[in-house]
């Protein structure tokens, strides 16, 4: 029985054999095409950066996103991080000439948008996706121009707070700047650079200074960038911080209508109440060391 | 590109109603999930309502827009509004100037100083990019988006 079937399935076999092999020269050929393209599109991209034209930089800023993402980059911006880890896997050659290449359109784009008297949402919005990209490359060349940036949201506060000490004096220099959003947005920084899911701890210099400019900032004129000191002080241990916030908590004078007109509200007050409540419950593990 | 599933007919936050942020031409829209996050989360239109101390009007068109819908009031085709995360949300404050956007004009000083808290109130809601006093709505409105916060449409 197994002589007759022997030679059958043994047919049947070798022929599937030599079928899967021609299917992985295919493949193996189509990946090598594939990723020919890739690298010439990524090539062409950077190259693109350097346009005069903003909306040559733009359609190439995009095609290296595609590229990136391996198909439609389709606004996931919060993905960026990782679609370039893998990029960068792909192709460890190219990490160097990308990154500085990134980081020099971004200086292009801020001069361009410093200047700007008006831009388009076009425009805008393309500025906003490139903040966000050198945000996550984690690079620290690119701190100045992520600096100019400040004011402009979380995506560059976050990528600031992410350098720790290697931003850190940079962003003390912006606590007393004339404007607000940027006062605001220099705390909110730094209270982010006591966070655990955006930097690592810092030494105990580092959170130093980092309290002294919170505790300063709990003076300054604007609710706003109180409210922001306050959000990073939560973070700090210390029965001297403590006190603070209690102070704080009951003192403060800012006051305005509630949201619904009816009554009210403390704000300065309530997020110090609320910062020693998230204090209270939390223990003297998981605050940073001072 | 989303799925059908990801579509809604009801999504809301507590400030917002659909109708609120449905500024497109259809009554199935995308809101991706960090724009209506509670306030407690620190992000979101409901954080930046409890930040600024008040609730303003989303602008006519500064919803989410339908890609047909946002070729009408944006020439940015990738604009955030098509992704449901953004929102224009409009200064109430008159200006007295000639041209009530212009920054400039110390006519305009409690209209510019009003967006000027409604941009700080963006910050503190932990807005990932706004535009600039420079940008499309100037000091008319504030544009707020959350592109860079995880969490999809449902």
């Amino acid at each position: 029985m197994s002589v007759r079937i022997w030679p059958h399935i043994g047919r049947r076999w070798w022929c599937g054999l030599a079928i899967s092999g021609q299917i992985l020269v295919l493949c193996s050929q189509l990946a090598v095409a594939q990723s020919s393209q890739e690298e010439r599109l990524l090539t062409d991209s950077v190259a693109g950066f350097g346009s005069a034209e903003w909306q040559t930089r733009e359609t190439a800023f995009y095609s290296f996103l595609d590229c990136a993402a391996r198909g439609r980059f389709a606004g996931r911006t919060w993905t960026v991080a990782s679609m370039l880890e893998d990029l960068f896997k792909r192709y460890p050659a190219r990490e160097e000439t990308v990154k500085t290449a990134l980081i020099r359109l971004l200086t292009t784009e801020n001069a361009r948008m410093k200047s700007a008297r008006s831009y388009t949402e076009e425009y805008g919005n393309y500025f906003g996706d490139l903040l966000g990209t050198i945000g996550a490359l984690h690079d620290r060349r690119a701190i100045d121009t992520l600096l100019d940036n400040l004011g402009t949201g979380d995506m560059a506060t976050k990528a600031l707070a992410g350098f720790g000490k290697d931003s850190l004096d940079r962003v003390l220099m912006r606590m007393d700047d004339s404007s607000l959003l940027i006062r605001q947005s220099a705390t909110i920084t730094l209270s982010e650079m006591l966070d655990p899911s955006v930097h690592a701890p810092l030494d105990s210099a580092a959170i130093g200074r980092i309290k002294a400019a919170l505790l300063s900032a709990l003076r300054d004129k604007s609710f706003f960038v109180q409210i922001a000191a306050i959000e990073g002080l939560t973070l700090l241990p210390g029965d001297d911080v403590t006190a603070v916030l209690k102070t704080v908590a009951a003192d403060d004078p800012f006051h305005r209508p509630t949201v619904d007109g009816r009554g009210i509200s403390y704000p300065v007050r309530e997020a110090a109440q609320k910062a020693l409540s998230l204090r209270s419950g939390r223990s003297g593990r998981s605050l940073p060391r001072s | 590109m989303p799925a059908c599933a990801d579509f809604t007919t009801t999504r809301s936050s507590s400030n917002y109603t659909f109708g609120n942020i449905n500024t497109g031409d259809y009554s199935v829209v995308l809101i991706r999930a960090p724009l209506i996050a509670a306030a407690g989360s620190g992000y979101g239109l409901d954080a930046w309502v409890a930040a600024y101390g008040a609730k303003r009007d989303i602008t006519p068109h500064g919803g989410f827009r339908n890609p047909s819908n946002n070729t009408l009031h944006s020439d940015a085709l990738n604009s955030r509004h098509i992704y449901g995360d953004a929102a224009d949300v409009g200064n109430t404050t008159a200006g007295g100037g000639s041209d009530p956007n212009d920054y400039a004009d110390p006519a305009n000083a409690a209209r510019y100083a009003d967006w000027i808290a409604m941009e700080a109130a963006a910050s503190a809601a932990h807005l990932d990019w706004t535009e600039l006093k420079t940008g499309p709505c100037r000091i008319g409105c504030v544009h707020i988006d959350w592109r860079n916060h995880s969490g999809g449409y449902q």
